[in-house]
């Protein structure tokens, strides 16, 4: 019944305008006063009953069709489409309800049937040369050589795509991407629908789902049912050939596709509504989400996918796990709760990589511009035990870049005698592997000029809590001797030892200002936000209302929305007002929102928040808090704009 | 600024007709010539009223003059506060606001006599505060997760200095009470994000848990009145305890134990309470779209005697709520609504028909 109305409402042309209007309509006049079920259910009897007369009637050698003029004018008989129809599964129908010739994508890529499986037999009707109206039935081969592929060329070629022979060529053209908002899903869904790919793609689906259906049947097959066993066997290799073109994700993402064709809200669901911590277990997120998270709840530093499987359990079944576990690096909490968080982060788009620790980092700015830079650029971040200084570094080389320099101003300074002169070397607070402002790296490259540090020779960064000044591997050489607890990404205690002897001739020095957005017109060009947009040669446009935000969202699926607004607004749950005109600045991304009858939240994640814990942050309080960061700004600037 | 422009200053807050408040039928609006973003005080009388420049000065325009309390770097942003005993007022300057966006900044602390023109620099850290009778003065060291607690003109004597337990939690920000000058209340967050208040006596220095929070991750909020403090438990994100305030009597009720609840809601309200007369102001939810998390928050009163709530705005989304020489502000959308204000602002709007 839910095929034939789908499909009427699709077709709704002239390819059904025949026996299945008639006899619909002489029927439910017969039995007006029965129920719309029976109704439908005895017009599927009758419908097969026709179409079963038919092909009785028109059994014998099928035609060659040599007698057919115009092949335009010859047209599948109602019929048989009233069969295919009624057989094939509705969701598959839709594909073929555009026009003729997505009704023969349909029919070529195997996923129309009729009452004895597919397609083999086609009911024609056409005029012949003497102006005879002809109905006869006919093999797949030669309708299709004589009449599909006539009326639709195209479909001829398009069907080559997806034979073995080029499928592995096909597929490298064909992308599918995660959709970034519902809106786009929805849109996504609409073109899935149209694209006289998608029959392909489903059935590819189709046969992949089924091997293990092959594998089973095989099994069960009597040795005496040898043909029936041999056929199988050819099925399964194919199947098993498709199965090695498309990577599992893929085969998943389809599946969603080709079992929804006929719901966007159930394919979109699945994106924007599934467990996101179960999408991690199935390798479609990674696990840099929730392994903090996973380490603290388990008590188990190296997770196995086994534990990984039972922290997403966990995480799902007892949602306040997630509000203070994972918290490492000072983020603000409490986070929300484990089911509030999947939720988000399924709206979210920002491209994140290991933890960004913000409240050591110590400046909101340099979060935000971080987060940024990860999403748009290349690089990864570089990799530390610290992972504020990994965050630091990360600023500190784009502002090599950008800026000269010029707003990194964590420095170790030393005077240099042969210039007389005081030279001062970028820094971060905590050794980054061989990057340039590691500080064993900045140390030591001082100690050579100043000390005679041989070039073979290097700092090491130890604890305060392990450092033994009696043990004898700390006699000699370089040690840099931190207390990792109080060390910032902007301040940091640490002693430099030179065989047990503290250097005091290195000075530090900290300066961190910089324009986030621009504050007046003379230095514009070296705000934070122009140095992103140059640097990584962005777009950027100002985000004024709710609609702007959702266009471009939904229009620019890499898109980032940036801002800065007051704290106290944005999250007042945390952060209160207690003076006149007060107002914290925090910047923070926005990189999705929800709708619901026309009220808008959007995913956002402030610069104390974890990078992994996004919040929805409702339009009038973003809107409010832009306000009042804009009365406050000296160029009266409006803080929201959109990078892509 | 010419003199003109300077004298109707002070008689600038001039409450709106009703209905002339955009979007809420109920709070007048705060209007005044000088252009609200530069105000930083004003008091209640409309008499003093502090403004900055964008030069980076604080000014103080008063009996039609105006004077300059602070010279600061150009952009510099100020903070005001008083204390009910009007004796004293506590400046904060932020010199990069606009520029370093850390929670770990120190704002530097000026103090002067109620209404003066020059200020005295006395500290710095953050969230300054007034106590007993504007001798006393706290704020907080985010660093060094320190409360310090210094008296005022006691020369060079040390700071009493409580550190926090706080594991959770780095943008926390303390509050601070003082109900007599040995005694300190403060909030703290144990690691399993209950928050609590505690009270430390200077002179045993051993602290007791006044309040602690059912609920980890609740916020506490608290004013004091006389011996008695008023607690406010607001649940944070998905309620599961909703929202409650009490009465705990400080003194006479060993362990504090007896305590009264005044009031409690399934909804997780914002807070932001304010302990005014009678009552105490606080914006409650009414209603919370989880899937939107969208909340429809307004100013509430709460009756001490009677323990009635009433609601007191209609403009479906407030976030804040701030008091300024005990006028109680709703700041919504870039504009101030008056929630609670004195007779003497009333008195301005006939000033103001006299002037036209």
């Amino acid at each position: 019944m839910k095929t034939w109305l789908r499909f009427s409402i699709n077709l709704s042309n002239k390819l059904l305008a025949g026996a299945l209007g008639l006899s619909l309509a002489s029927y439910l006049v017969a039995n007006a006063q029965a129920g719309f079920y029976s109704n439908f259910e005895k017009l599927i009897e009758i419908q097969q009953s026709n179409y079963s007369k038919k092909l009785e009637k028109l059994a014998g050698s099928p035609a060659n069709l040599n007698d057919l003029v115009d092949a335009e004018q010859a047209e599948l008989d109602p019929d048989f489409l009233s069969s295919m129809i009624f057989n094939t599964p509705s969701r598959y129908a839709s594909l073929g309800g555009s026009d003729k010739c997505g009704l023969y994508d349909l029919i070529l890529s195997e996923l129309a049937r009729d009452q004895n499986g597919p397609l083999e037999k086609f009911i024609v009707r056409y005029k012949t040369k003497e102006g005879q109206v002809k109905t006869v039935a006919t093999d797949r081969k030669t309708f299709f050589e004589k009449v599909a592929f006539k009326q639709c060329p195209q479909v001829e070629k398009f069907q080559s795509y997806f034979n073995l022979k080029n499928l592995p060529n096909t597929l490298k053209t064909i992308n599918l991407s995660s959709p970034t908002s519902q809106n786009t899903c929805f849109e996504m869904h609409k073109d899935f629908v149209s694209d006289p790919k998608t029959p392909y793609l489903c059935y590819l689906y189709e046969q992949i789902d089924g091997i293990p259906r092959l594998e089973r049947e095989i099994r069960t097959t009597p040795s005496s049912q040898y043909r029936k066993a041999q056929k199988l066997k050819r099925e399964l290799k194919i199947a098993k050939k498709y199965q090695e073109l498309i990577n599992p994700k893929s085969v998943e993402y389809l599946g969603a596709l080709c079992k929804n064709l006929e719901s966007s809200k159930a394919f979109c669901d699945g994106f924007f509504n599934a467990d996101f911590w179960n999408r991690i277990v199935n390798g479609e997120k990674s696990l840099s989400y929730m392994e903090a998270t996973c380490q603290e709840l388990l008590g188990k530093k190296n997770l196995s996918d086994k534990n990984i499987e039972a922290c997403a359990k966990k995480l799902s079944q007892n949602p306040d796990s997630c509000r203070f576990l994972g918290a490492q690096g000072g983020v603000l909490t409490p986070k929300a709760e484990c089911d509030v968080l999947s939720a988000n982060l399924n709206l979210s788009r920002l491209k994140v990589g290991n933890q960004d620790c913000p409240g050591r980092v110590a400046n909101a700015g340099i979060v935000n511009i971080t987060r940024i830079l990860q999403h748009f650029g290349k690089n990864s971040m570089p990799k530390s035990e610290a992972c504020h200084a990994s965050t630091t570094a990360a600023f500190a080389e784009f502002d090599k870049n950008a800026a000269d320099g010029r707003f990194w101003g964590v420095t170790l300074c030393y005077d240099d005698k042969i210039n007389n002169k005081e030279v001062c070397l970028p820094v971060v607070n905590g050794e980054v592997g061989n990057n340039e402002f590691s500080l064993t790296t900045v140390v030591s490259k001082i100690l050579r000029k100043t000390k005679g540090l041989g070039n073979d020779q290097g700092c090491k960064l130890i604890d305060s809590t392990r450092y033994t000044p009696e043990l004898l591997e700390f006699k000699t050489g370089c040690f840099i001797v931190m207390d990792s607890a109080s060390c910032y990404g902007n301040s940091c205690e640490y002693k430099i030892l030179l065989d047990q002897r503290e250097l005091t001739h290195i000075k530090r020095k900290s300066q961190t200002d910089f324009d986030y957005f621009p504050k007046d017109f003379s230095n514009e060009n070296f705000a934070q936000s122009k140095l992103i947009e140059k640097s990584l040669k962005l777009k950027s446009a100002r985000v004024e209302n709710v609609s702007a935000l959702k266009r471009v969202l939904d229009e620019k699926p890499n898109a980032l929305i940036h801002g800065i607004a007051c704290g106290e607004d944005l999250i007042p749950e945390h952060f209160s007002k207690r003076h006149f005109n007060q107002c914290t600045p925090l910047p923070f991304i926005v990189d999705g929102y929800k709708e619901r009858r026309g009220l808008y939240s959007v995913n956002l994640r402030s610069s104390y928040d974890s990078v992994y814990a996004p919040r929805l942050v409702p339009w009038p309080y973003l809107f409010s808090a832009l306000k009042d960061y804009q009365r406050l700004h000296p160029l009266n600037a409006w803080g929201l704009n959109v990078l892509y | 600024m010419s003199f003109t422009k300077m004298a109707l200053i002070p008689l600038a807050m001039l409450l709106m007709p009703a209905l002339g408040a955009e979007g809420d039928k109920t709070l007048p609006l705060l209007k005044a010539k000088q252009a609200l973003d530069n105000i930083r005080f004003i008091s209640k009388d409309g008499k003093y009223t502090y403004y900055q420049k964008r030069s980076g000065d604080l000014q103080l325009a008063t009996n039609y003059s105006n004077h300059t309390v602070l010279e600061g770097e150009k952009f510099s942003e100020y903070l005001i506060a008083s204390s009910p005993a009007r004796k004293k007022l506590l400046v904060s300057r932020d010199s990069s606001f606009h520029s370093q966006m850390s929670h770990h900044k120190l704002r530097d602390f000026f103090l002067m006599d109620f209404g003066a023109r020059k200020a005295e620099q006395i500290g710095s850290g953050q969230n300054p505060k007034l106590h007993q009778n504007d001798s006393f003065i706290s704020y907080y060291l985010p660093k060094q997760k320190t409360i310090e607690v210094k008296k005022l003109n006691a020369g060079s004597k040390k700071p009493i200095a409580i550190r926090l337990l706080n594991p959770l939690n780095e943008y926390f920000m303390p509050e601070v009470f003082m109900p007599t000058p040995n005694d300190i209340i403060y909030s703290d967050i144990n690691e399993g994000g209950h928050q609590a208040f505690l009270m430390v006596s200077t002179l045993e220095k051993k602290p007791n848990t006044v309040f602690k929070s059912a609920y980890p991750g609740s916020k506490l909020e608290a004013c004091l009145d006389g011996d008695n403090l008023y607690v406010g438990e607001f649940e944070r994100g998905v309620a599961k305890g909703g929202s409650k305030i009490l009465k705990i009597a400080l003194y006479n009720n060993p362990g504090f134990q007896k305590s009264e609840i005044l009031y409690q809601s399934q909804q997780s309200d914002l807070g932001n309470m304010i302990c005014s007369g009678s009552k105490i102001y606080f914006i409650k939810t009414l209603s919370h779209d989880k899937e939107l998390n969208l909340k429809e928050t307004e100013v509430a009163s709460l009756d001490l005697k009677s323990q009635k709530v009433e609601i007191l705005s209609s403009l479906k989304r407030v976030s804040q709520l701030l008091e300024m020489d005990e006028t109680i502000l709703c700041p919504f959308e870039g504009e101030y609504h008056i929630v609670k204000g004195s007779l003497n602002l009333t008195n301005d709007e006939i000033k103001r028909g006299k002037e036209q």
